[in-house]
């Protein structure tokens, strides 16, 4: 198993049942302190003395860090419990990542910063440019830093900030550069901020703006050579993207507790909703999406070390159906518990709508569904070219597998495109005939459309005409092949997982959660329904028993 | 439109203003402000109660202003393309509890609450108990008749949870168990006037928070004892349930077509933003994919439109089928209308999630719109309501249907609503799936528009098929607990319908001039390209042949005729949906209003 497995099952264990007073992260204050858009301060503490920042710093500079497995594994168990702690503390690890591929003096000093516990931020966007970083104006000149971020997770409560600078009024790339700003070693008095920012869900989060006048920064304050910080932005969101997946199973993690309690707990029209088999059923499909998102995002994080060349596609596809998919299970739970999906700071009600508010903010923030539909769209010619190419994937299950031991994090490799689109997308027929092996009919069927859709949608890829501005058709095209990606990491789990649960061990799973996926790209299968209500089944036994319901063993406190 | 009873009364829009000025009562800034507080904008209660809020509830016949129930949402609509929560809070409650006394109560009830609410009083609705849902039948809370001397009066037990305006109404009307028996027969309706208690209380002050419709006062009611009069029985003891399915009839079609404004109003907001917002050296406009959200929300919108406004029509010229009608409505239109918004919140992106003036509003919208499917009748209920009647619909709608034209046309004279004439069940033939059947509309729509005419058969095939299945359906399968096959059914029945009323909205509409589908070609393209996304194939069984994918594909040339009718229509200042008619704002961004 995975080192990184231990270590979340010890922060498991660490912050213990939220409905436990004695518990480090309580669901009663977390609802209250949602409720009056309090920043989650004590929690954010709890997870700096054990040490959740020490997975931020890779190896070779102190930390824990050597894959994003344990990143994201650590953050889920936070936002299992309070997603705006988990996006309060998370973000440090975006706002440092940067820092590591430029190594030396910067990488070491951001080690030092980041391992002390305080905050570090990410300061890309600004009010009224939203995701378009080309036309950052923030900037330096020689060593003084000028302008402003908008909206920026920590911006005011953070010690220090990564922030894309312009160096050159050339709109390109490379007249933009990073540099650290840190609150320790500028003028304060020429630091000025933005009120923190209402916002949807994560209320309690620190979501402000800074403004520097005409601040000077020591020397050797780049984060990396000046004039590649677009280049190094785009390469560090290609890990970020699937790390912030977290944040979505997290949340999804919530969403099935509040609809699995419902469902053995409610009666209607004179039984138990269990009894119920349209609810057992709808219940089953919310899991399937779940344990969708789970594959997915698990086979996404193993991609970082395991394809590192790949991340360009493979980071847009993960961020783009995973929190697509969790969006979907929440707007179904929410039918599904009805009047006590809407109810805030109730015991056991109230959890659901703040982790309903609080999961949209994982598909606008870091990249939203448009720029990485884009991005995919941008890979179309790659993926075509490796649709026509030879590979060697025998080795592609082992290397994916969750519980497989990391490789080693190589940010050298991380390219902007793919040389040939994904590995694991071109596996798929492989990985169906291992997939095959002892499945229930339903299962057998469920792989085999699957089969023949993946491929039709890759064949409309190759036949994809490339366009200088991409239409409906285009973006339609990329979800599809983004809802393929997923359906490809079920079917990899499916086949080869060292680290299985007992509910991974059964076919519902994998007959549902391909049914689902089948059905969204235009075909339902008759099987469907029937896995969905084994699986609520499976899923509710789990819960019973009070583990989490996942596909994969070990993660979590036992 | 009924124009003699509405010449007179002043327009909402005008009273409101314009959402996105500097200043004014009701906008949306002071939407925003009122709500972070929890609590509905007072300035604008008391111009809704000023311009008569409470006669629009009151049928003509008993000296309110409720003529036309299509006039009526028509009046009541700028409330919602502001603010769900104060329509729902200030408001359209005490209507849902207003029609059962229409309904079932005799002459001197009515008359007493016709006055009541034409003083501007309020009725709660004190139906919910959380633990049951929407399953009423199981409710517990009880109404026990006792005699005490001299008085004779009801006295009332048990807790009713998340009850809009419980503590400040005046009044409420109480769903109560009154016999032991199991059975619908078992439950009666209890007027309880505050003013009138006889014995005993209850406490109405514990306050329910809510992440949607943070405005409004939800609570919970725990009776303690309470006595009311003998009189306070609304119909007869045991009719309750009754007068209780009745009443959803037309408190289903009408929350339906009043929240559509609000989506329209989402709609529009999203031209100024869009075009405001720069990105990448454009605009948002500038973005095929973004034209793309905002058509499909425009789409899901007219085809909301035109059914729950072909189900409020109906209440008044179909009352025998709006029963399955109402239902359908109340399932589907509230699902298209949650899947618009998320649509919008896409497409505002981090302008939504954080809440930036003067977009803030779409933040609350969205949370608003999402007690729709689930306050007052859930989305299952109303399924529920549909599958006992689905063979019988099936004979029914084999039945030649004559197409109804005023059924479908926003000018039909609809004089008043005949209560008495609404019934359980289906209706004699199946008038809202006539145009489906109708050779010379969908003949006519296949010429006029040859790139869908292809979805025209769909429809008129899956509404062949559903019958087929639906006709097939046993009696034991018809229960609450149904397969998800018979609850598929139910809801390929709700997009047949919307099916139908599409067409016959668009063959009413097509050359009257405050229709889209006189406006624009392309919204009946887009309307039908949205609802077949609900047309999905026959599950594919082991050993079958695979079928082509059945997935809807949007040309990129309708998205972006769409676009520019939805920027055409709000730069006019007139409303989206399917009628385009004058508004006050927001038509266009903050940026152009300082020029």
């Amino acid at each position: 198993m995975n080192e990184a497995f231990h270590r979340a099952a010890d922060i498991d264990k660490y912050l213990g049942d939220p409905r436990d007073p004695q518990a480090r992260i309580r669901e009663d204050d977390v609802l209250s302190a949602d409720e009056e858009s309090l920043f989650p301060a004590e929690a954010v503490d709890a997870l700096n003395d054990w040490g959740v920042q020490r997975a931020y710093i890779p190896a070779r500079f102190g930390g824990e860090l050597d894959d994003a497995l344990l990143p994201m594994l650590l953050i889920r168990h936070v936002a299992r419990r309070d997603l705006t702690a988990a996006v309060a503390h998370g973000k440090t690890f975006l706002g440092a990542l940067c820092a590591w591929p430029a190594g030396g003096d910067i990488a070491a000093r951001m080690a030092s910063i980041v391992d002390s516990g305080a905050a570090v931020s990410w300061g890309l966007t600004e009010q009224g440019r939203g995701s378009d970083l080309l036309h950052t104006q923030t900037r330096v000149d020689g060593s003084t830093l000028s302008g402003g971020k908008w909206p920026i997770n920590n911006a005011t409560r953070g010690r220090a900030m990564c922030v894309l600078v312009r160096t050159r009024p050339e709109i390109d790339a490379r007249s933009l550069s990073l540099v650290l700003a840190d609150k320790e070693e500028i003028d304060l008095r020429r630091v000025s901020y933005r009120p923190k920012v209402r916002t949807h869900g994560i209320k309690g989060a620190d979501i402000s703006g800074i403004d520097w006048d005409e601040v000077p920064l020591p020397p050797d304050r780049f984060v990396g050579e000046p004039g590649r910080g677009f280049e190094t932005v785009l390469k560090a969101l290609q890990i970020t993207r699937p790390v912030c997946t977290a944040l979505s199973l997290g949340a999804a993690d919530a969403a099935v507790a509040a609809v699995l309690a419902f469902t053995s707990d409610r009666r209607l029209y004179g039984r138990g909703l269990v009894d119920l088999p349209t609810a057992t059923a709808e219940a089953g499909a919310i899991v399937a999406d779940m344990l969708i998102a789970e594959a997915t995002a698990m086979v996404g994080a193993r991609h970082v070390t395991a394809y590192t060349e790949e991340m360009g596609l493979v980071s847009a596809l993960v961020k783009y159906v995973v929190p697509a998919t969790v969006d979907t299970l929440f707007r179904n739970a929410t039918q599904f518990l009805g009047a006590r999906s809407q109810l805030v700071g109730t015991a056991r009600a109230g959890a659901f709508q703040k982790a309903a508010r609080d999961n949209r903010v994982v598909g606008i923030f870091d990249g939203n569904s448009v720029v990485n539909l884009n991005a995919i769209v941008n890979e179309f010619g790659a993926i075509a070219r490796g649709a026509r190419r030879e590979a060697d994937l025998q080795s592609l299950p082992a290397v994916l597998d969750a519980g497989a031991a990391s490789q080693g994090l190589d940010f050298g490799r991380l390219r902007l495109l793919t040389k040939a689109g994904s590995s694991l997308l071109r596996a798929i027929p492989m990985l169906a005939s291992l997939a095959r092996r002892n499945a229930s009919p339903d299962l057998t069927h469920a792989i085999a459309v699957f089969e023949s859709a993946a491929a039709e949608v890759l064949g409309e890829v190759s036949a994809a005409v490339p366009a200088a501005r991409p239409g409906a058709a285009h973006f339609e095209l990329a979800q599809l092949v983004a809802e393929t990606f997923a359906g490809a990491c079920c079917l990899l789990v499916r086949a080869h997982n060292t680290v299985s649960s007992s509910l991974a061990r059964d076919d519902a799973w994998a007959a549902a959660a391909l049914g689902r996926i089948c059905e969204r790209l235009g075909y339902p299968l008759l099987g469907t329904t029937s896995a969905c209500r084994a699986l609520a089944g499976h899923a509710l036994e789990t819960s019973r028993r009070g583990t989490p319901v996942t596909l994969f063993e070990g993660w979590y406190a036992a | 439109m009924s124009q003699a009873s509405t010449a007179q009364i002043a327009d909402l829009e005008t009273l409101f203003g314009d959402p996105l000025a500097p200043a004014g009562e009701l906008t949306y800034e002071a939407i925003l402000a009122a709500d972070a507080e929890r609590r509905l904008v007072e300035a604008a209660e008391t111009i809704l109660s000023r311009w008569g809020f409470g006669a629009e509830l009151v049928p003509e016949r008993l000296g309110g202003r409720w003529r036309s129930t299509e006039d009526l949402v028509r009046r009541l609509l700028p409330i919602f393309r502001r603010d769900l929560a104060l329509g729902l809070g200030h408001g359209i409650t005490t209507f849902m509890a207003a029609v059962n006394v229409w309904l079932g109560g005799d002459e001197r009830t009515q008359r007493d609450l016709a006055a009541r609410l034409l003083r501007g009083n309020r009725v709660a609705v004190c139906f919910h108990e959380l633990a049951h849902g929407n399953d009423l039948l199981q409710n517990e809370c009880t109404a026990t008749l006792v005699h005490d001397g001299a008085v004779r009066g009801w006295r009332i037990d048990g807790t009713k949870e998340v009850i809009n305006n419980i503590d400040r109404a005046e009044s409420a009307l109480v769903f109560a168990r009154t016999s032991d028996d199991p059975g619908p027969g078992a439950f009666s309706l209890l007027l309880w006037h505050k003013d009138a208690s006889l014995s005993g209380g209850a406490d109405t002050g514990r306050r329910v928070l809510t992440a949607g419709v943070r405005g409004c006062q939800i609570g919970v009611v725990t009776f303690d004892r309470l006595v009311v009069p003998e009189d306070a029985l609304i119909g007869s003891k045991g009719g309750g349930a009754s007068i209780a399915l009745r009443a959803f009839q037309i408190t289903r079609a009408v929350v339906s077509a009043l929240a559509t404004g609000t989506v329209d109003a989402a709609t529009r907001l999203a031209v100024p933003y869009m075009r405001g917002r720069a990105l990448y050296g454009e605009t948002v406009w500038d973005l095929p994919h973004a034209r793309l959200l905002l058509t499909r929300a425009w789409a899901a919108l007219l085809v909301s439109d035109a059914l729950a406004r072909t189900a409020v029509r109906a209440l008044h010229l179909r009352p025998d089928e709006s029963y399955m009608l109402s239902a359908a409505t109340k399932y589907l239109v509230p699902k298209l209308l949650n899947d618009a918004m998320h649509d919008l919140s896409v497409l505002f992106g981090s302008s939504f999630y954080a809440v930036t003036p003067p977009y803030g509003i779409v933040e609350k919208w969205l949370r608003d719109l999402t007690i729709l499917p689930i306050g007052h009748a859930g989305s299952t209920s109303c399924l529920l309501s549909v599958i006992p009647y689905l063979p019988t619909w099936a004979r029914r709608a084999r039945k030649p249907a004559q197409h109804e034209p005023a059924l479908f046309s926003t000018t039909a004279d609809l004089g008043e609503l005949p209560f008495s004439a609404l019934g359980l069940g289906v209706g004699r033939v199946d008038s809202v799936t006539a145009p489906l059947r109708d050779e010379t509309i969908t003949s006519a729509l296949r010429s006029a528009h040859p790139a869908v005419a292809g979805l025209v058969d769909r429809w008129a095939g899956e509404l062949a098929t559903l019958r087929d299945a639906a006709a097939a359906l046993g009696p034991a399968s018809l229960r609450p607990d149904a397969t998800p096959e018979v609850f598929d059914l139910a809801r390929r029945l709700t997009a047949v319908m919307a099916a139908g009323a599409l067409l016959g909205t668009w063959y009413e509409g097509r050359s009257h001039a405050t229709s889209p589908f006189s406006r624009t070609p392309v919204a009946i393209e887009a309307a039908l390209l949205r609802l077949s996304e609900l047309l999905g194939p026959a599950p594919h069984a082991p050993g079958a042949p695979l079928p082509a994918p059945s997935r809807v594909r949007w040309p990129q040339d309708v998205a972006d005729a769409a676009a520019a009718h939805i920027a055409s229509t709000t730069g006019a200042g007139l409303s989206l949906g399917v009628e385009e008619v004058a508004v006050t704002g927001p038509s266009r961004s903050p940026e152009e209003r300082k020029s």
